[in-house]
Parts: structure tokens; C-alpha cells; sequence
């Protein structure tokens, strides 16, 4: 197993973890990482984990998830976000992010993706 | 000879006296044919008693031999299943661990070399996401740090 697996596993069992301060690590370490791909793999595991914390993460912060700066990355979450089974937390944190968010340009990413959601 | 003055056993039915008696030579006593049984002498009864309760003994000494084999054949029997049982608990057991070693493991393919064309990545391994989940986050905060170094990224 070299060390790209072995980072996707503990990026994985991250997501898994009962802890829910594994959220702030994945959140601290992994959507901070220069490296696109592991914003990637941190973005996909925190909609896996499909939580309120996790979920605000990857929604309301600027640079994260849908606001990634990387559009494969931001193209990525929103594809996992489509692809939840469960949508309705996604919805709840968009529609709040949508009405209270400050910044202009992440209201406006969770106006769209709430669209997406709601059509898919 | 007057009809009424024939005695009135002439007219009693033979068969009466002379059925279901064992006796060949037909030996009567005061008119009624003496039975087998009546020869039987008291040393042969005695002796069939004895031979009665021989055979009971040893009836019952078969029945209880019966008894305790029956038993053992049970205790047999029963200890065999157990011992089935258990064999198939472990290899049920078995082929559990089997399968979790199985599903956890990987099969590589390498196209490039002909040497080594496949290997498997076994499970047994501390990366793994079942084994990753049971550890403490702090640690997999500090693996996830040295396994983002490894890949020459200076974290943000």
C-alpha cells in the first residue's frame, strides 16, 4: 500500500470516525492542503459523513468545498452533494448559507447548488 | 333299551372331555381324560420355574446391558455431534476471518513489469480503513500530517 492509499484511508476512516472532532481535523488539515487532491478527498469525505458541522464546512466556507477555488475540487463536492441519499441536511445548511452567509460570492455558489439539489 | 333309560352322558358332547388335552394314551380318571399337565412331576415344575426365572435374570440382565449400551451409544453419539458441532463452529469461525482478510485485501495489477505482474496488498496492516477507525483522532490528525509531508506538500 503506498502512501496515496494509505492518505485516502485515513482521510476515510476520518470520515467514519465516531469522534466528531474528526471533523475540525479534516476541516483544519485537509481543506487547508495545498494539494488539490487531498482537498478532494477531504471535501468527499466530509458530505460522506453528512453531519451539521461537516456539511457547513464544505457549504458556508469561503474557499472550501463548493467554494473551492479549484473548480475540479468545487465540481467534485457539488457531484457528491448530488449523490447523497439524504439531502435534506445539504438543503437546510444551503437555504441558511443562502440568508445569512456575508460573503456575496458564497451565497450565490449555495443559491446555485441548492437549485441543483433540488432538481436532481 | 328304552330311550329314558339311556344315561344322559351318552348325550353329553365328547368333544367336551376329549378337546385340548395332551394326553396320547387317552388315560381317564373317574370318567374325565386326564390331561398332560397332570404328568408333569414337581422336580420338572420346580425346574421350570427356575428355568423362568433364569431366563428373567437373564432378561433383565440383557435389558439392563441394553440400557447401559443404548446409553453409552447416546453419550457416543451425543459426544461425536458435539465434536462436529465444534468443528463446524470453527470452521465456520474460520471462513469469517477468511472472508474479512479477503474483503480487506487488494489485488494489484502491475502492467509495466512482467516479474512481479500481480501482488496482493494483505490486510493485516495498520491502514486499513477498519483498523484506522478503532485509533484515536489525534493520532490520525498526526498520520494524515506525515503521510501529506511524504507527498512533498508543505501544508497550508
Amino acid at each position: 500500500m503506498d502512501n496515496n492509499e494509505k492518505l485516502a484511508n485515513v482521510i476515510d476512516a476520518l470520515s467514519k470516525h465516531e469522534d466528531n472532532s474528526a471533523v475540525a481535523v479534516l476541516e483544519e488539515i485537509g481543506t487547508n492542503c495545498a494539494d488539490s487532491e487531498v482537498r478532494m478527498l477531504t471535501a468527499k469525505a466530509l458530505v460522506e459523513r453528512n453531519s451539521k458541522d461537516s456539511l457547513s464546512v464544505i457549504i458556508s466556507r469561503d474557499g472550501k468545498g463548493i467554494n473551492d477555488l479549484d473548480t475540479t475540487v468545487a465540481m467534485g463536492t457539488i457531484n457528491n452533494l448530488i449523490a447523497l441519499e439524504n439531502k435534506d441536511l445539504a438543503l437546510e445548511i444551503l437555504s441558511e448559507t443562502e440568508k445569512n452567509c456575508e460573503i456575496e460570492s458564497v451565497k450565490d455558489n449555495a443559491r446555485s447548488v441548492k437549485a441543483l439539489l433540488e432538481l436532481s | 333299551m328304552q330311550i329314558n333309560k339311556i344315561s344322559q352322558k351318552v348325550f353329553t358332547p365328547r368333544a367336551k372331555t376329549t378337546q385340548n388335552h395332551t394326553n396320547p394314551f387317552g388315560v381317564s380318571f373317574k370318567g374325565n381324560i386326564i390331561t398332560a399337565d397332570v404328568f408333569e412331576s414337581a422336580k420338572k415344575v420346580g425346574l421350570r420355574e427356575k428355568i423362568s426365572e433364569k431366563i428373567t435374570q437373564k432378561g433383565r440382565l440383557a435389558f439392563n446391558t441394553v440400557l447401559g449400551s443404548i446409553n453409552s451409544l447416546n453419550q457416543k453419539i451425543s459426544g461425536r455431534f458435539d465434536s462436529v458441532i465444534s468443528f463446524g463452529r470453527r470452521m465456520r469461525e474460520g471462513m469469517r476471518n477468511v472472508t474479512e482478510f479477503l474483503n480487506e485485501s487488494k489485488l494489484v495489477f502491475n502492467f509495466d513489469s512482467s516479474e512481479r505482474f500481480f501482488r496482493m496488498d494483505l490486510a493485516n496492516n495498520n491502514y486499513s480503513v477498519k483498523n484506522l477507525v478503532k485509533r484515536d483522532v489525534t493520532d490520525l490528525r498526526t498520520e494524515m500530517i506525515n503521510l501529506i509531508e511524504s507527498r512533498g506538500i508543505i501544508n497550508g
